[in-house]
């Protein structure tokens, strides 16, 4: 049995150390999170009545790899663009590596041109975000096609009018999410001059 | 950065990220490679483990974008109701989210109905499981269920709906499992044309259609014939639904037939299946190439 003033002193000290414990996640855990939420909500939105068909040719993950991407951080979008693709290639079983391939290539590209080329601008985003939507269909139908995982039935033309689809997708999800993303993910990924990473100029 | 080894300090910071990135990259590109030589399509442990901790996420976010598409209904249904007299509208909107209910439940109990005697008329043990996320990417056609190996499914085990055959079980997860449709541009299986009884080969396009390969020319087939899993494949149990035939590019003589099938299962909207145990599977080995021949006893 605790004295009477231990009792008193420890309560107070407990409510405390309990407010004193926020948690607080770093950037790469929280655009992590991120990820996973984006990739479950695109498995679920595909199966909206009439309108999920729409769904197939936005990636959201391209989106915010692309959203991290026009920052100077390359390692970060490197990451990103990692992350999310392997999450996507696990999800869908195929090739092992192919869409983590290509946003890790998209990622890293973007954040090392944006640091001789400022990208980060509303309309700049929308143009880069549609070049990498093209890069990235050609690019993963590529890997499918050498390593012979793409349907036999799939002609060049099927792929062009995906890529084309994957374009107009992607550049209207952008146009709406990149605004969201400014406001919800802006802070977290901003450029931080206190970062001490491997490569501070880089990341 | 005294923590990374002698080289890589000397190098510019760009150019370690630059060395970092090409690694990831080359990991991938031989990630790809061992993938797609070992042909394992579907299982394997970490998509598993993906799957199970995705699965409550998505059961809860599948729930609440149908409960939000419902409310939608709902609302639209409703708006039409307001061109009607004041007077009686809100009797009117009770009545009608009533009729609504009902028709719900009366749909529900059908389809349910229907999924109960097709778990009665099937082979023990059938799983009925939820679809609660599809794959997201025009390249496949993949579903995945809110049922994994603790309630049965098995790997190839194959999918169907009363309407027909839906797929087979490509991935299992303790609590979530992955259903290749047979729509999905790598999925195959051995077909029969129901009145023919002529063999073919069935494969996905990532299209709502199906194509059926090598239908010899002199069959006659004609729109709107039923398609059966031909059970040849080892995979599907003979005579199960598959679709019908939608259109036939006749071929002459000696050709084939190109023969497309619209599948009878809805595979755009799926919404519970039955998972049927798999088939009976033999497991060839190589057989031993270098064993001498038995000297004849003299």
């Amino acid at each position: 049995m605790l004295p009477y003033y231990a009792m008193r002193q420890s309560v107070p000290q407990r409510r405390s150390s309990a407010q004193r414990l926020p948690l607080e996640l770093g950037a790469t855990a929280r655009i992590t999170l991120a990820l996973g939420l984006i990739v479950v909500l695109q498995s679920v939105l595909v199966r909206l009545p009439h309108i999920g068909f729409v769904f197939e040719y936005v990636d959201f993950v391209l989106i915010l790899t692309v959203f991290v991407g026009v920052q100077p951080t390359a390692l970060r979008a490197a990451l990103v663009g990692l992350t999310g693709g392997l999450l996507q290639d696990l999800l869908w079983g195929v090739l092992y590596g192919a869409s983590g391939f290509t946003k890790t290539l998209i990622g890293y590209l973007l954040a090392v041109t944006s640091m001789k080329f400022s990208l980060d601008s509303r309309i700049t985003r929308l143009l880069v975000l549609s070049l990498a939507s093209v890069v990235n269909t050609g690019l993963f139908a590529f890997f499918l096609y050498f390593f012979s995982s793409l349907s036999s039935e799939t002609t060049f033309r099927d792929v062009v009018r995906i890529g084309m689809l994957a374009l107009l997708g992607n550049s209207l999800a952008g146009l709406v999410l990149f605004p969201l993303g400014d406001r919800w993910l802006g802070k977290w990924i901003a450029v931080r001059s206190t970062d001490e990473p491997i490569a501070p100029r880089a990341f | 950065m005294s923590g990374l080894p002698p080289p890589l300090q000397k190098l510019d910071p760009s150019r370690r990220v630059a060395l970092l990135v090409g690694s990831l990259l080359l990991a991938q590109f031989l990630l790809m490679s061992l993938h797609a030589r070992a042909r394992s399509l579907g299982q394997s442990l970490p998509r598993t483990t993906l799957i199970t901790l995705l699965q409550p996420i998505q059961t809860a976010t599948d729930a609440v974008v149908t409960a939000l598409v419902t409310v939608w209904r709902g609302y639209v249904d409703l708006r039409r109701v307001y061109v009607d007299n004041h007077r009686l509208r809100e009797e009117n909107d009770r009545l009608r989210l009533a009729l609504v209910e009902r028709e719900q439940e009366a749909l529900d109990g059908r389809r349910l109905r229907d999924m109960l005697a097709l778990k009665q008329s099937s082979p023990a043990p059938t799983v009925i499981a939820n679809v609660i996320g599809g794959d997201g990417t025009p390249w496949f056609r993949q579903v995945t269920l809110d049922k994994g190996s603790l309630d049965g499914v098995q790997l190839n085990a194959p999918v169907v709906t009363p309407q027909g055959l839906v797929g087979r079980v490509v991935a299992v997860g303790p609590t979530a499992s992955i259903v290749q449709t047979i729509a999905d541009g790598q999925a195959g299986l051995g077909a029969t044309l129901a009145v023919s009884r002529v063999n073919g080969e069935l494969r996905g396009q990532n299209q709502p259609l199906c194509r059926l390969d090598n239908v010899p020319g002199l069959t006659e087939v004609n729109n709107g014939e039923l398609v059966l899993t031909s059970g040849l494949d080892g995979v599907y149990p003979k005579g199960l639904i598959i679709g019908t035939v939608e259109t036939v590019d006749r071929a002459a003589g000696a050709g084939v037939h190109r023969i497309f099938v619209r599948p009878a299962a809805p595979l755009e909207r799926l919404e519970e299946v039955a998972v049927l145990p798999p088939m009976l599977r033999v497991t060839i080995t190589e057989s031993p190439r270098s064993l001498p021949p038995k000297s004849p006893a003299k």
